[in-house]
């Protein structure tokens, strides 16, 4: 088992290719470590499975595909990135993604409860604070290490992250704005002068705390070759474009247990419905029909029992 | 000392399997291939799956696809070296095959194997072990 402190690296903003190259890289050079950084500039990063189309090519910012798990997120800024890099020596006694997961989440939970938020970890990788959606983590093994990775809202563009996110229904944009606003919180509600470094800073020293790591340098030099491979991967043309898995057009998560979804009844009625897991109808919105084209793409689930049944609002 | 962990995880008999929780079902001259009852029950519910490509060569305990499951993206490895001849599409529409037949409707791909295929494979009652050992430290 390896029983050398964790670095903890404290990088600032970086590039934004460089912001996911950084896990990437490292995992593959066979590092470990915590990363502390913030992308200079917005962009797009869709999950490892996700199909090509969730994604809305008419929004002008860059796009990679990532090598862990999860759905299409705008990333921008005004968001504190942790990546928990470990190698597997460390996790013994830890067997599943979820207790992977919760040691990996931990500090930053820490982080928020030490801002007197109520933070709680909503399985597999969500954090909530006051039972708003903060942070939104994804993991995955990265050559022979274990990753998590997360972003910190310290402010979020829920406009921005809509238009990122092809939609089956020209309202649902709206719709999807909408429910983000309901769902999610930012740092920056609460603390309207929290900058991202200072939040870096501080988390930092709870990923000191709760695991005995030591700050370090970033090895740039070392570290070019891995992050420039990297670099290359994430946005080749092939692997963003490499996924099969069957397009989910009809349906977008809003967080953790929270999705929306394009419903028809009657063959004409057509609404956009907020959902739990258990498929109950939080809320709904009528919208304009849609063409036969489209339609098509539709699920043609009768809608009328899930909203007698569910908690409308 | 554990309490006979094993219990908790089919082991075929079979069939021979990988330290990195692929099974093996030799088929004349090819090789099915999958990931253990392990596997899937650590992992949870399998959302997506990446195979590899028909014709794609493989080495033996190098990556040849992904498995999702909540957010998470683990690796299915090559248990041998070997030539892609077909992989088990259903999955890409149905990844929870994994889950609910691991070792039968999900399967994850055929191979020909190069040179001998048990020379670096665990026999059922070895990988049994090494599951106790596992789940010693669980």
């Amino acid at each position: 088992m390896s029983t050398e402190p964790l670095p903890i690296y404290v990088l600032g903003a970086v590039d934004w290719l460089t912001s996911q190259a950084l896990y990437h890289g490292l995992a593959g050079a066979g590092e470990e470590g915590v990363v502390l950084c913030r992308p200079s500039e917005a962009y797009v990063s869709l999950g490892c499975h996700e199909p090509y189309d969730d994604w809305n090519e008419a929004m002008a910012v860059p796009v990679v595909r990532r090598r862990v798990g999860g759905t299409l997120v705008y990333l921008d800024e005004h968001q504190v990135f942790y990546q928990v890099i470990l190698s597997p020596d460390r996790l013994r006694g830890h067997g599943r993604p979820q207790d992977w997961y919760r040691l990996a989440l931990t500090p930053v939970v820490t982080y928020l409860e030490s801002l007197g938020y109520r933070a709680e970890l909503r399985l597999p990788a969500d954090i909530l604070a006051d039972g708003k959606k903060i942070s939104g983590n994804a993991g995955g093994q990265i050559g022979d290490q274990m990753v998590v990775v997360g972003n910190l809202l310290v402010k979020f563009d829920v406009d921005r992250m809509a238009a990122a996110r092809a939609v089956p229904h020209p309202e649902m944009r709206a719709v999807f704005a909408q429910s983000m606003r309901r769902h999610l919180t930012t740092l920056s509600e609460r603390y309207p002068e929290l900058s991202p470094e200072r939040v870096m800073t501080r988390l930092g020293e709870v990923f000191k705390e709760a695991w005995g790591g030591v700050y370090a340098a970033p090895r740039w030099d070392k570290w070019a070759p891995a992050l420039d491979r990297a670099r290359v991967k994430l946005t080749s043309p092939d692997w963003l474009r490499s996924m099969r898995a069957p397009a989910s057009p009809h349906r977008v998560k809003v967080r953790e247990g929270v999705y929306l979804r394009l419903m028809q009844e009657r063959d004409h009625d057509f609404y956009i419905l907020e959902q739990d897991d258990s498929g109950a109808v939080l809320r709904r919105w009528p919208v304009a029909p849609l063409d036969a084209a489209r339609v098509a793409r539709i699920e043609s689930l009768p809608v009328s029992g899930l909203l007698h049944n569910g908690k409308e609002q | 000392m554990a309490t006979h962990p094993v219990s908790r995880w089919q082991v075929p008999d079979e069939y021979w399997y990988s330290s990195q929780h692929q099974w093996c079902r030799i088929d004349g001259e090819s090789v099915v291939t999958g990931v253990t009852d392990y596997t899937q029950e650590q992992a949870g519910e399998m959302l997506y799956v990446g195979l590899p490509a028909v014709g794609d060569w493989v080495q033996a305990g190098q990556p040849m696809g992904t498995l999702e499951s909540g957010k998470w993206v683990g690796q299915i490895y090559a248990p041998v070296d070997g030539m892609v001849t077909a992989v088990n599409d259903r999955l890409l529409e149905d990844p929870g095959l994994l889950n609910r037949d691991p070792y039968g409707q999900g399967w994850v791909a055929r191979l020909k194997p190069k040179g001998n295929v048990a020379e670096n494979l665990l026999a059922a009652d070895q990988y049994r072990a090494f599951l106790d050992r596992i789940a010693e430290d669980l």
